[in-house]
């Protein structure tokens, strides 16, 4: 998985590219520590991401937990399968999906 | 001994004891009426006896009374030659001329002339008529001696002479009968006792004085004389004795009349004929009687014992013909409801043991069946993880236990082994052959020999101990899956029915070898085929094509094609199932009389098969995601489709790595086939770890993200995006399949 970090005026932007597996999971979880100490506000651009396993909801779910109060995690272009998997865990309507 | 029948045995004995009855009534009337007829002919002949000795006295006293009569005046002048004179007429043998002092004064008798009476014995008994102390009387008749049968015997009579003195007359025997044989010689002329009999007046010697010679009739017997020694000893004198003479018999009796014998007596037959007569006529009566109670007792016995004990019997057959439900109610007699009772009880006991052992049987067969069902493989499917073969099979005995059996197993990875075989017989013997032919064929086709040594080496074995003499008929089949190729062996057994993909079934041409132990060199010839994809097998034994209906008519090899054709199934079970539904359809109610079997094998054939085994290692993970990535993708399963199955496989392959092997390090296999024909994809994960069943995990709580464990969530998505989950954990290992449809 391939992860861009792009700064925008008031937030930080991070595309993944490929999957977000078991394997890459630990990958995003060190992106988003860094991006949060940054900035507070981080949006997560999943257009390009091809599928997310639990392993990436736990770490999305844990830093939305982390931050919560302090900073605002996004997580944006949510499709096909990844979208289908946030839908139906539920987590489309805990966190916060453009 | 000939058995026979009650009413015979009481009418013999019932006879026996009539005739028995009828003797001794006859028996009784003989000695009863003989006592009476001897009674009554000593009353009749005491009577005639009586009679001629009161004539006999009567002229007896006449004739000798006649000298008192003639000298009742004396003349003047007495002496010697006036008194011979005189007396001469009363044909004395001596006379005597007595005073009244006894003193003889005249006499013929020299020896006592001019002497006293007293000198002479016989004189002196009149010594009291001499002195006059006896005045009155006429005359006195004395026969000396008593017993006159010695001859010695005297007749003396004496009479008054005058008033002073008396004469005394002496007769020998011989003057006696020559004065009296004319008087008494008619009294018995002409006349019998009954018809046949008569009464004798005899002298004492024996001579027959009456009747007279003319005046015997016809009823005498021609004799001149009886024998009077004779006479007196056989029998004392007014007593009934049996006399013979001249070869009659005759009741007789005698008695002494004043120097007579009289005799009187009656021909014995004359009397026993009377009694003979009233024997009849009693007999015959007896004989009535006893008839008529014959009669009666023999309908009464017919009628109380023989006709009930027929009652008894027509129930006691219907129950020996297994009516067990008879009841016997005869109730005429306290011994016959005791029997009825009896029997009813007993066979009411016999029921219930007959029922209670067939219980008991039923219970032992049904654990027989159970036995032999779980020796065969019964759980199905049988090879959740193959789909390259689809294979079922179904088995229905007759009698609990049949001698039917199937049987199906893998060798290798590839070479499927499935046969129907049919012992030639039923029961529990047949099972224990069936149980040891398809051990032995188990067995043997496992050592990877050919089938046709398989078959061979089988057929041996079990030739040798066969006591039994049952044999085996059998399809085996022996199929490459890989390849299709199938060899297969027909021992005598029915043709399997094929059906090419997209045809319809038909018979399996050939000819059958011979069947399986019965003949020890029994060559065996392999024949072979190829399946395709698709390609369907139906094996059965002949209680299929020989079920029959109400009407007893064979289902048969016609019916059973028709029934797999008119309704295409695809899948083993459903070939199956279509003919058992057939089959119960067409049998009705109709028993079933031999064992039902069947095996319905489908061939999807051309399956990819491919596995990859790694360490259960995060690091070692990602060619395991490659290689599912790729055979997904190269069976032709969507973007979406492989995606999904990303996730699952990094949602199973993750939880084994993380939590299979807590301590020692272990391996991950993943197995993946794919079936064009059903278009399914099955992916299997397979570790050694600890057993863990992730289709038991809790489902997470959706609604409130917030607060759930993070745990459940990865086996949701799994489910989401599987069409089925299998999990099996058997020889240590955790099996979890995955299957998923293409699109």
């Amino acid at each position: 998985m391939n992860i861009t970090k792009q700064k925008e005026a008031d937030k930080l932007i991070l595309s993944l590219d490929g999957k977000l597996d078991t394997l890459t999971a630990p990958q995003l979880d060190a992106a988003l520590k860094e991006a949060f100490e940054e900035c507070d506000s981080v949006e997560v651009n999943l257009e390009s991401l091809a599928y997310v396993s639990s392993a990436g909801l736990r770490v999305l779910h844990a830093t939305h937990k982390r931050v919560k109060g302090k900073g605002k995690l996004v997580i944006s272009h949510a499709n096909g399968t990844v979208l289908d998997v946030f839908e139906s865990t539920g987590f489309s309507s805990y966190l916060t999906i453009i | 001994m000939k058995i026979q029948k009650l009413s015979t045995v009481f009418r013999n004995k019932l006879l026996k004891v009539s005739a028995i009855i009828l003797l001794c009534a006859i028996l009784l009337i003989f000695i009863a009426v003989n006592v009476v007829v001897r009674l009554s002919t000593t009353q009749m002949l005491k009577s005639q006896i009586q009679q001629i000795t009161d004539g006999v006295s009567y002229h007896s006293e006449t004739v000798f009374n006649s000298p008192n009569f003639y000298l009742s005046t004396k003349p003047d002048n007495i002496n010697q030659e006036m008194l011979e004179q005189e007396f001469s007429m009363f044909l004395a043998t001596n006379w005597y001329y007595i005073d009244q002092n006894g003193e003889v004064l005249f006499t013929n008798d020299e020896t006592m002339r001019e002497k006293n009476a007293s000198a002479d014995p016989e004189l002196a008994q009149f010594a009291e008529y001499y002195t006059g102390n006896i005045r009155e009387f006429n005359s006195v008749q004395v026969i000396l001696p008593k017993d006159f049968q010695s001859r010695n015997w005297k007749k003396l009579v004496i009479c008054r002479y005058g008033t002073d003195s008396f004469v005394v007359l002496k007769y020998e025997p011989e003057q006696y009968y020559h004065m009296l044989d004319d008087f008494v010689d008619s009294i018995c002329n002409f006349e019998s006792v009954g018809t046949g009999g008569s009464n004798l007046i005899l002298r004492q010697d024996g001579k027959i004085i009456s009747p007279e010679k003319g005046a015997r009739g016809e009823l005498h017997f021609q004799t001149e004389s009886l024998d009077v020694t004779n006479l007196l000893s056989l029998s004392k004198d007014k007593e009934l004795f049996l006399l013979k003479l001249n070869g009659t018999a005759f009741y007789a009796m005698y008695a002494q009349a004043d120097g007579y014998y009289v005799v009187s007596m009656i021909p014995r037959a004359e009397v026993i004929g009377s009694l003979t007569a009233i024997m009849l006529i009693t007999a015959v009566m007896v004989l009535l009687l006893l008839a008529v109670i014959f009669i009666r007792i023999n309908h009464l016995t017919k009628r109380l014992i023989v006709k009930n004990i027929e009652t008894v019997n027509n129930g006691l057959s219907e129950i020996t013909s297994g009516n067990l439900d008879t009841e016997i109610n005869v109730r005429d007699n306290v011994e016959f409801n005791q029997l009825s009772d009896g029997i009813n009880a007993t066979v009411s006991s016999l029921k219930g043991y007959i029922q209670r052992e067939s219980e008991r049987f039923e219970q032992e067969l049904e654990l027989a069946r159970s036995i032999q069902n779980s020796a065969m493989p019964n759980v199905f499917p049988p090879f959740p993880e193959r789909h390259d073969i689809d294979i079922f099979a179904s088995m229905k005995p007759a009698k609990q236990v049949g001698g039917d059996f199937y049987d199906f197993f893998f060798t290798d990875d590839a070479q499927l082994v499935f046969l129907t075989a049919d012992v030639s017989d039923k029961g529990i013997p047949a099972a224990m052959f069936m149980m040891k032919a398809k051990t032995i064929i188990k067995s043997l086709a496992q050592s990877r020999l050919s089938i046709e040594n398989v078959i061979s080496s089988a057929n041996r074995i079990l030739c040798e101990d066969n006591s039994a003499d049952m044999f085996v008929t059998l399809w085996i089949g022996m199929l490459n899956t890989e390849t299709g190729e199938l060899a297969y062996i027909n021992a005598g057994h029915c043709k399997p029915l094929l059906r090419r993909a997209g045809g319809e079934f038909d018979y399996l041409p050939g000819r059958a070898d011979f069947v399986v132990a019965s003949e020890e060199d029994a060559p065996y010839h392999s024949k072979s085929l190829t399946l395709k994809q698709g390609d369907a097998l139906f094996l059965y034994t002949d209680g299929v094509t020989e079920a029959v209906n109400t009407d007893d008519a064979l289902f048969g090899e016609e019916k059973l094609k028709n029934a797999l054709n008119a309704e295409r199934a695809e899948t083993a079970g459903e070939i199956c199932a279509r003919a058992v539904a057939e089959l119960s359809s067409y049998a009705q109610n109709a028993a079933q009389s031999d064992d039902i079997t069947m095996l319905a094998v489908v061939y999807h054939g051309g399956v990819v098969r491919e596995k990859i085994t790694v360490d259960a290692e995060l690091a070692k993970l990602e060619p395991v995601f490659a290689f599912i990535e790729a055979q997904f993708t190269q069976c032709g399963f969507d973007k979406d489709a492989v995606m999904e199955m990303g996730i699952i496989a990094d949602e199973i392959c993750s939880n084994i790595v993380f939590y299979a092997y807590p301590e020692e390090k272990g391996k991950l296999t993943v197995q993946f086939t794919f079936n064009p024909a059903t278009e399914e994809a099955a992916l299997v994960f397979i570790d050694n770890g600890v057993p863990f069943n992730p289709l038991n995990a809790p489902a997470p709580n959706l609604d409130n993200p917030e607060e759930r464990r993070e745990g459940g969530l990865g086996i949701f998505l799994v489910r989401r995006y599987s069409d089925r989950l299998q999990y099996e954990y058997t020889k240590k290992q955790n099996t979890l399949k995955i299957i998923k449809k293409r699109k």
